[in-house]
């Protein structure tokens, strides 16, 4: 397929200062600031193939913001190339702008006194979309989204989730070829979060439309990137294969045992005790050593258990993992 | 461009209506505060026991006042709290990542929310000013010289308003500069007592100065104190600094671009 | 903690967090200060080219302005907060946060209600009463100076006692912002000596809603003396008023809790 992202050498640096708490500490600072220099982005490259949904994840200030906002259009990097479709973002920001959508789940998007139907309009025109296709679309995702009864509200009284349904929608009205989704499924239930998952799924499928998705939430990436870009500390520390990951990298489970009565000593082999509590117990199975099965038979056996949670090791632990090859 | 346009100033006048209620509590004060300027230069004109000062008549300065709030209400630009907040909040980003041009957005914006002040502000104070207090409908030319001449006005003020707006990619915090710029503004534009009291060497220096075609010379206009020709001339000149006044907001507004992206994006 | 640490622990931590922004903080000083001299010089210039208000000199004019300016800088400093507060808690839904803490509401809102740009208004104001105390040769230590201290104090009491009213309201009308731009367009009518306004006007702002309290009363009483029984005849009204608009605040958080909040 070919590229409709390329990425080389992009690089960014933000100056910030600090400042103490107190009164007398600001006063300080109105006198004196210390500056700060933090290296958002070290000069990083990747491509990205048309039609692809690709996850960037990493920590919190690992850069994933600015790789974002770069790609999109509105920062300007120091140095570096960007192409995507033929456009430099922030070159051409207003004719490139219109083939891209965006949603940030932690921003309002939407203005806030109107109800939604009047933003969905506003892009229409914005846009230049067609009217047919345009009520088409629209139809199509308001029943999908199951938001019918609140588009005529003012997006003001409506609760979180609903208005992240309608910042989706808005983004997607113009059928652009690229869309960013900046923590989609904030705030989501979990039956919206598998609608959305389905969603952006058939988007793919029907338009070749490229996602690009941020997300601190695995499951996501799990269902819909096939590929991922880790980004820690400003720069690429892992692009490649979802699979990869597992099959190289998530070599042990985490669980969370709650018991019923004080247990006595835990061992078991390939167990590691990561936090220990008079009823609960957390464990880092090493899978290479234990099967899941083996040791959670052997928990259910030999005490009384009141609750159990296995879970994956978080973004952290991978990237650590990561560095440590 | 134009469906645009019109696209975004429905949707800033929608935005206004949401709030229209402050709309009603100005047009109920309003006369009041016309009323606080009435009795005070009333009772000055009586006790100084002449007929014109400073070229004004009481009926004419009464007249100025009222127009002064017509054209206030117009012109009222709040861009610059826009801009702030807009910063603060993290939703500049929203607007760059429309295929609109970024001025262009947030002036489209500003003229729904002014037009709806004509119907809920302008019209129903010119109708008591003009049933209640006096105020005289100006002749045609001049009449329609004004509407032009405040919609010119607006396009200044817009400009002004975003220029100090700007301010926030650097200091984050602009409420002391609003401050500052809402005062001097309206102060120099004529909006607190005409022009003509100030020293003629003042009054020599504003007709260097963008402001008093912001306010004193809509105003004016409709009073007519100047020929025909006059009244050209001077919206002409409001047409130059609105060329002058974009060059430099653009200008700015690209370097301020590229190199504060960091903030409030 | 006392009223009096949460008063001084407010104020410390609204300055701190004005200086913040540093140029924004030093702009705004000198911006707010220099806006209240905006009025002075619009006054210089009418008594430049006229007689002036009938009945006050030019520096007699100052010290009036001056007046207002100071109780409105008072007000502005120690009291705006008040209202706003509550209006935005109420409309957030937010007030409960006030009911639950171990103070009375109303004396807990009223020491945090900070605004610290005020602080210039009551400085401009001050300059200038001292300025006109100087060009008029007024004695500092007489019993008409104490007399007007005492009516500032009476006006600020007053506005306070309407802004508690304000509140009360804002609990049974959501839509409250609006009063208080109502107000301020009131309280405009006390920027110019009650004497210049007639008939129906006149009567209204004197009898119906006494603004001459805020800066008229004081500056006619360091003028021109007073009498006892004038003096009770403003002080027994405002302690009346104050009385009244606390009752009625109690009575708004009264139903506000038994509603369900």
């Amino acid at each position: 397929m070919p590229l409709i992202i390329e990425v080389k050498n992009l690089k960014k640096t933000y100056k910030t200062h600090e400042r103490e708490p107190g009164l007398i500490n600001a006063v300080k600072s109105l006198v004196k600031r210390k500056y700060e220099f933090k290296e958002a982005l070290k000069s990083i490259c990747f491509e990205v193939e048309k039609g692809e949904i690709l996850g960037l994840i990493g920590p919190n200030g690992a850069g994933k913001s600015t790789t974002l906002k770069a790609l999109s259009g509105v920062l300007y990097p120091d140095s570096g190339d960007v192409n995507i479709m033929g456009f430099v973002p922030w070159k051409d920001r207003v004719k490139y702008v219109k083939n891209i959508g965006v949603v940030f789940g932690q921003k309002e998007q939407l203005w806030w006194d109107l109800p939604a139907i009047d933003t969905f309009y506003l892009h229409k025109d914005l846009y230049d979309v067609d009217e047919k296709d345009f009520k088409k679309r629209l139809d199509h995702m308001v029943k999908i989204m199951q938001v019918e009864d609140i588009i005529k509200t003012p997006v003001r009284d409506l609760s979180l989730g609903e208005r992240m349904k309608c910042k989706i929608i808005a983004a997607l009205l113009h059928n652009p070829k690229l869309v960013f989704l900046d923590e989609p499924s904030i705030g989501l239930d979990v039956i919206a979060k598998d609608n959305l998952r389905d969603f952006i799924k058939e988007v793919n499928t029907k338009y070749k439309t490229t996602f690009i998705v941020t997300t601190h939430d695995m499951q996501d990436i799990e269902r819909l990137c096939k590929r991922i870009i880790i980004i820690n500390h400003g720069e690429i520390i892992y692009d490649g294969l979802l699979k990869m990951i597992s099959e190289r990298y998530i070599k042990s489970k985490i669980i969370d045992v709650k018991f019923e009565e004080k247990f006595k000593n835990f061992k078991f082999e390939g167990c590691k005790i990561l936090e220990k509590r008079t009823y609960e117990l957390k464990i880092e199975l090493n899978l290479k050593k234990q099967k899941i099965n083996t040791i959670i038979s052997y928990l259910l056996d030999s005490f009384k258990v009141a609750d159990i949670n296995i879970s994956d090791p978080s973004i952290e632990e991978i990237i650590k993992l990561i560095y440590e090859e | 461009m134009i469906k645009k346009s019109y696209a975004i100033a429905r949707a800033g006048f929608k935005e206004a209506v949401a709030y229209r209620f402050h709309f009603y509590v100005t047009l109920v004060t309003s006369p009041l505060t016309l009323l606080i300027y009435y009795f005070l230069w009333k009772s000055i004109f009586e006790y100084s026991n002449v007929d014109i000062i400073r070229g004004f008549t009481f009926e004419g300065i009464v007249a100025y006042y009222a127009l002064n709030m017509i054209v206030g209400f117009f012109v009222w630009s709040n861009v610059d709290e826009w801009l702030e907040n807009d910063v603060r909040y993290g939703n500049l980003v929203n607007n760059l990542l429309k295929p609109f041009n970024f001025i262009f957005f947030y002036f489209f914006n500003l003229l729904g929310v002014s037009s709806l002040s004509i119907f809920l502000e302008m019209v129903p104070f010119f109708l008591i000013a003009i049933f209640l207090f006096g105020v005289k409908v100006a002749p045609v030319f001049y009449f329609l010289m004004f509407i032009v001449s405040i919609v010119l006005a607006l396009l200044m003020s817009f400009l002004i308003s975003y220029f100090v707006g700007m301010s926030a990619f650097w200091f984050k915090n602009i409420s002391g500069i609003r401050r500052v710029k809402r005062v001097l503004i309206v102060f120099l534009s004529g909006g607190m007592i005409p022009l003509t009291f100030f020293p003629e060497v003042v009054q020599g220096i504003f007709k260097y100065l963008p402001f008093q075609y912001i306010r004193s010379v809509p105003i004016n206009i409709y009073l007519g104190s100047y020929t025909y020709l006059e009244t050209l001339m001077l919206i002409g000149i409001q047409v130059f600094w609105i060329f002058v006044l974009y060059l430099i907001v653009n200008g700015i507004w690209n370097r301020a671009f590229k190199k504060f992206a960091g903030a409030g994006i | 903690m006392n009223y009096l640490t949460l008063f001084k622990k407010t104020f410390a931590l609204e300055l701190s967090s004005e200086m913040a922004y540093k140029w924004n903080f030093f702009i705004k000083s000198l911006g707010l200060i220099f806006a209240d001299l905006i009025g002075p010089i619009i006054i210089l210039l009418i008594y430049t080219y006229s007689s002036g208000i009938p009945g006050w000199k030019f520096e007699e004019f100052i010290l009036f302005q001056g007046t207002f300016i100071l109780v409105n800088g008072l007000a502005h400093t120690l009291l705006f907060g008040l209202p706003f507060q509550v209006i935005r808690s109420v409309q957030q839904g937010t007030f409960d946060k006030v009911l639950i803490k171990p103070f009375n509401p109303l004396l807990y809102l009223s020491f945090s209600s900070i605004d610290i740009e005020g602080i210039a208004e009551v400085l401009a104001g001050l300059g200038l009463i001292i300025w006109a105390f100087v060009k008029l040769g007024i004695i500092v230590f007489s019993w008409n100076t104490l007399l007007f201290l005492f009516l500032i104090l009476l006006a600020f009491v007053f506005l306070y006692a309407t802004f508690v009213l304000m509140s009360s309201l804002a609990f049974l009308f959501v839509k409250s912002f609006g009063l208080f731009d109502l107000f301020f367009k009131i309280i405009d009518v006390a920027r110019y000596p009650l004497s210049i306004y007639e008939g129906g006007m006149r009567f209204v702002f004197t009898f119906l809603i006494p603004i001459g309290i805020i800066s008229f009363y004081p500056v006619n009483v360091l003028l021109g003396g007073l009498s006892i029984m004038t003096l009770l005849e403003i002080l027994i009204p405002v302690l009346l008023f104050l009385g009244f608009s606390v009752f009625m605040w109690n009575r708004a958080i009264r139903k506000y809790t038994s509603a369900g909040g």
